[in-house]
């Protein structure tokens, strides 16, 4: 299957909120509260571990996109006409993070200050890079910052074990130091997002534990939960109606009737971002064989020419039936 | 926080200029570009502004960009700086060099000499600090030490390692670059803040002239009405030739009386415009707004010190550093225009030339002339003026302490001498003349027989003048009485025969006189350049009616020549200056020390004549061998080894013979 770029684009704009991203923009608003009410003390972190695919970045620059954006054009910081996507990349109320492979307290800095567009980001002893990032963070009045890819402090990590050592090394420690030091010297609230496999890095440790505000639920969703189903469901149908929205298909497409939900959700595993994912590659195929709208047999194609071969199942629900003995507890 | 209002910045970036996280936003009062990079530097934590102009896309390498003078790379910095209105206001804000004006630099739309800015240093206000934290661009004029608007002076070290910061460097605008300390997170922050060293404040009188100065080339000064209340003079002229003007004063007026180059003494380095003191600065500011009075205060300042500096006169040691200043390469040649009529001007004015001497070309009036001119003018020889103003008959001028000084003399009293001597003859010149003593001739003049002309002399020896007319009168009296036949065998001329008939100290010439030209004495012209010596008379006999005659007295006071003298003493002038050096006699003898001498000693000559008279025919050299063998010795005067004898001594062997 060759990827289309068009209809690929039109997906990674696609902006769906669902209960559990409504459940943690307000988790970002409460604390940037607590941050905008009490300015100088320090203060505290939340975090969201979820497996790959499950809409973490996505809910972030969900949040960005509108709650943060919003909120420098009515402090007027940024001109209402500017485009909200360049608002979004060029605001530093609500900075996002990206840590570096294998990352040290230096490319943490680093991090911190490339997310402030520095120019000299990677430049400099670790210590003035993050006395820059603290004046950074202050001068521009940063009120809250994601930390994303937190599994990349764990230096053993391999990806093709997908775990984690549960072992704390030296590097692992200073790092996280540094975290509980922004969140006192910078006094900002952060937010640490990764895999289930990160956990251990950051709540492993007693101190960090003490200013943990609590972890926001974004596990894989679960058939048996009727809210979680229907969540799932509800997420499909803005699918595809949002396809036909931005141009992918002339018609809407109808991902909630029969058993399609069921076998999606077979497929990914419960998780929403892989649901999008599983629905490109079955997109790309129907507008490959000129289909006006996205059907059953374009997501069973999808399964055998992407799923498959991305481990994500082995088998094609749609082709054979769901097995019942695939089905994951929660 | 300070709304965001960058525009478009993300696409195209000049020279891969990036934006930097904190903007400048504007370019606040008074900041020239190298101030703007430095609190670019300190707003985004940089510790080096060739970080930040990095992001401005400069290729920054080791002397590559030295950022007290930038002024290249605009577009790219007012990328990185994020300045909302595109590089116009860098343009007003960059200090370029002047193209076709080498050495002068763009201040802010007024030029200025680029030597007078420091773009290595930073010198800081603290009180200015305190209300702005942002430096100026006039902080780096050397020329003030203060900060225009707080009249503060300003911090150019840190107060605890004492060590100049710099544009190079910052941990914040307010903070020595040097003076660190590391806070509990590790972070390296400034430790000394200047703004806890407020300075002390200029107290000055004169502030409107302070002002005036720095609000000449102030940025923040935006008052344009100055022009008014300027001398149309100095109204014409452009800010920044004032400014220059005002410098070059302040110059002139801090010379070293040393500076003996008639060049203007500048400031060769930065350290050596601490000569600019606030005072200076208003006092060669009031110069042009008092202009053109302040112009000849100035010059009256300078020239109360001209005693002090080197050379002998003339308007380069009166007024030196103002001339220097109309000669100067960086005053604008109008100003240098304005200088040398000002000064040609207050050297015409001034008055005050007993103070000071100089050539008679800088003099008003031309009452009094160097000696040269004037031996020109004279057709006398110096050595004859300068013996007139040494006897204080001419009137002079010369600076006192002065060695090789000129000498001034009056011209109106040189001409008034000059009209004395063509209408009088002076007793010494009537002396020679008429062969007769000079201390004879007060008695012809008691006579009638000469006119004394009026005294021009004060000092005590001055010599009688007589009208030329009286003298020429008497000698053609005499000379038509005396017989143009041969003379007599065994005439003798008038001269001689007064010598050989009459003792010394004795004036007959008198009656000589009135019996030539009352033709009671038969004369006879001989032809001799003397009136006396070119009479002759039959024989000695013929003057006997001398010793009948109530002889004529000579003029007690006089003072004589030492060859008058010898006359006098019937001696030569050699003798008479051996007595003189031996100290028998002054070197100013007058009749009366004569006549003591005269009463006391007795010369070699004089005894042999005595002796010969008598009937002993005595040759000089064996008068002395006599007199020694009969015990008696006489004083030697060296080195003629002339003798002297007491006459008191001699009289005894005299009455014997």
């Amino acid at each position: 299957m060759l990827p289309n770029g068009e209809i690929a684009a039109q997906f990674l704009q696609m902006r769906i909120k669902h209960d559990r991203l409504i459940g943690a923009h307000k988790v970002f608003d409460s604390m940037r509260k607590m941050k905008i009410d009490a300015p100088w003390e320090p203060q505290r972190f939340s975090c969201i571990f979820a497996p790959t695919g499950s809409g973490k970045s996505t809910t972030v620059k969900v949040y960005i996109e509108t709650v943060i954006v919003d909120y420098v054009i009515a402090q007027g910081l940024f001109p209402a006409s500017m485009s909200r996507k360049e608002i979004a990349h060029r605001q530093h109320i609500a900075l996002h993070v990206t840590l570096a492979a294998k990352a040290t307290e230096k490319s943490f800095a680093s991090d911190i200050l490339t997310g402030f567009g520095d120019p000299r980001a990677s430049r400099g002893t670790k210590d003035s890079m993050l006395g820059r990032a603290y004046d950074y963070m202050g001068a521009k009045g940063t009120q809250i910052m994601f930390i994303d890819e937190v599994q990349h402090l764990d230096h053993r990590y391999e990806a093709d074990q997908k775990k984690s050592s549960r072992v704390f090394t030296a590097e692992n420690s200073s790092v996280t130091d540094m975290m509980k030091v922004i969140m006192i010297r910078a006094r900002v609230p952060i937010v640490f997002l990764g895999i289930d496999g990160a956990r251990n890095l950051i709540l492993g440790d007693d101190q960090m534990n003490m200013r943990n505000l609590g972890e926001i639920d974004f596990s894989q969703l679960r058939p048996e939960r009727p809210a979680e189903q229907r969540m799932f469901v509800l997420y499909l149908g803005s699918v595809g109606i949002l396809m036909q929205q931005r141009g992918i298909f002339p018609k809407e497409s109808d991902l909630v009737s029969g058993e399609i939900p069921p076998k999606v959700h077979e497929v990914v595993g419960g998780r929403l971002g892989t649901a999008s994912n599983l629905i490109l590659a079955a997109a790309t195929i129907a507008r490959e064989r000129g289909a006006d709208q996205l059907l059953e047999t374009h997501l069973s194609a999808a399964v055998d020419e992407w799923a498959i071969p991305a481990k994500l199942i082995n088998y094609n629900p749609f082709r054979s039936g769901i097995r019942q003995r695939e089905l994951r507890a929660a | 926080m300070r709304p965001q209002t960058r525009p478009e910045l993300s696409r195209n970036h000049p020279q891969g200029a990036t934006p930097l996280v904190v903007p400048v936003s504007a370019i606040l009062s008074g900041e020239s570009v190298a101030e703007l990079v430095l609190r670019a530097t300190a707003l985004n934590s940089y510790r080096r502004t060739t970080h930040v102009l990095e992001a401005a896309g400069f290729e920054v390498g080791r002397h590559s960009v030295r950022i007290g003078s930038l002024s290249h790379g605009l577009d790219g910095l007012c990328v990185a700086l994020g300045l909302p209105y595109g590089s116009d206001h860098l343009e007003h804000a960059a200090i370029r060099p002047i193209t076709g004006k080498p050495g002068w630099v763009n201040f802010f739309g007024i030029p200025l000499r680029a030597i007078h800015r420091d773009a290595r240093r930073r010198r800081v206000s603290p009180m200015s600090l305190r209300k702005s934290l942002h430096l100026k661009a006039m902080w780096s004029v050397g020329v003030f030490s203060f900060d225009p608007g707080t009249k503060e002076l300003l911090l150019d070290r840190c107060p605890e390692c004492l060590r100049p910061p710099t544009f190079s460097r910052s941990y914040g605008l307010q903070y020595c670059e040097f003076c660190v300390s590391v806070d509990r997170y590790g972070v390296t922050r400034g430790r000394v803040d200047f703004r806890d060293y407020p300075q002390p404040t200029v107290e000055i009188n004169d502030l409107e002239a302070l002002d005036f100065c720095s609000g000449l080339v102030d940025p923040e000064r935006s008052d344009r009405d100055w022009r008014r209340c300027l001398h149309p003079e100095i109204g014409a002229l452009e800010q920044a030739a004032i400014f220059e003007g005002i410098l070059a004063v302040a110059c002139a007026i801090t010379s070293r009386v040393s500076h003996t180059s008639s060049t203007l003494e500048r400031p060769s380095c930065l350290e050596e415009y601490q000569r600019f003191t606030p005072e200076v600065l208003a006092r060669s500011s009031r110069m042009f707004l008092d202009w053109p009075d302040g112009f000849h205060q100035i010059a009256a300042d300078i020239r109360a010190t001209a005693g002090d500096r080197s050379g002998y006169y003339g308007v380069r040691k009166e007024l030196g550093p103002l001339v220097a200043i109309s000669m100067d390469q960086h005053v604008d040649p109008l100003l240098k225009s304005l200088f040398k009529r000002m000064i040609a001007t207050d050297m015409e004015r001034w008055d005050g030339a007993a103070q000071a001497i100089r050539t008679a070309t800088y003099r008003a009036d031309d009452d009094y002339v160097p000696v040269l001119q004037a031996t020109k003018d004279s057709n006398l020889d110096s050595r004859t003026i300068l013996r007139l103003v040494r006897s204080g008959v001419l009137p002079f001028r010369r600076l006192k302490n002065i060695k090789k000084g000129p000498t001034l003399v009056d011209v109106a009293a040189l001409m008034d001498i000059l009209a004395h001597r063509r209408e009088t003859l002076s007793s010494t010149k009537v002396a020679v003349d008429f062969g007769v003593p000079r201390a004879c001739l007060s008695a012809l003049s008691d006579k009638g027989l000469l006119t004394p002309a009026r005294h021009l002399l004060s000092a005590p020896y001055a010599m009688d003048y007589y009208e030329r007319a009286s003298v020429e009168d008497l000698r053609r009296r005499c000379e038509d009485r005396a017989s143009l036949t041969p003379p007599p065998s065994g005439a003798l001329t008038v001269t001689q025969a007064v010598g050989r008939l009459l003792p010394k100290l004795t004036n007959p010439w008198p009656e000589i006189f009135l019996r030539i030209i009352g033709g009671q004495l038969e004369v006879w012209n001989v032809g001799r350049k003397s009136l006396m010596s070119s009479l002759a008379v039959r024989d000695a006999a013929a003057l006997q009616f001398l010793n009948a005659a109530a002889p004529g007295s000579l003029d007690a006071d006089m003072v004589l020549t030492q060859i008058d003298a010898a006359a006098v003493l019937k001696t030569t002038p050699v003798i008479v200056n051996q007595l003189v050096r031996e100290g028998f006699l002054s070197r100013k003898p007058t009749v009366t020390e004569l006549s003591a001498f005269e009463s006391e000693f007795i010369l070699t000559s004089e005894i042999a004549k005595r002796f010969s008279a008598l009937g002993h025919k005595l040759r000089w050299r064996d008068v002395p061998r006599l007199l020694r063998a009969a015990g008696v010795q006489p004083h030697i005067l060296q080195p003629k080894k002339t003798l002297v004898w007491q006459r008191r001594e001699i009289e005894p062997f005299l009455a014997a013979a």
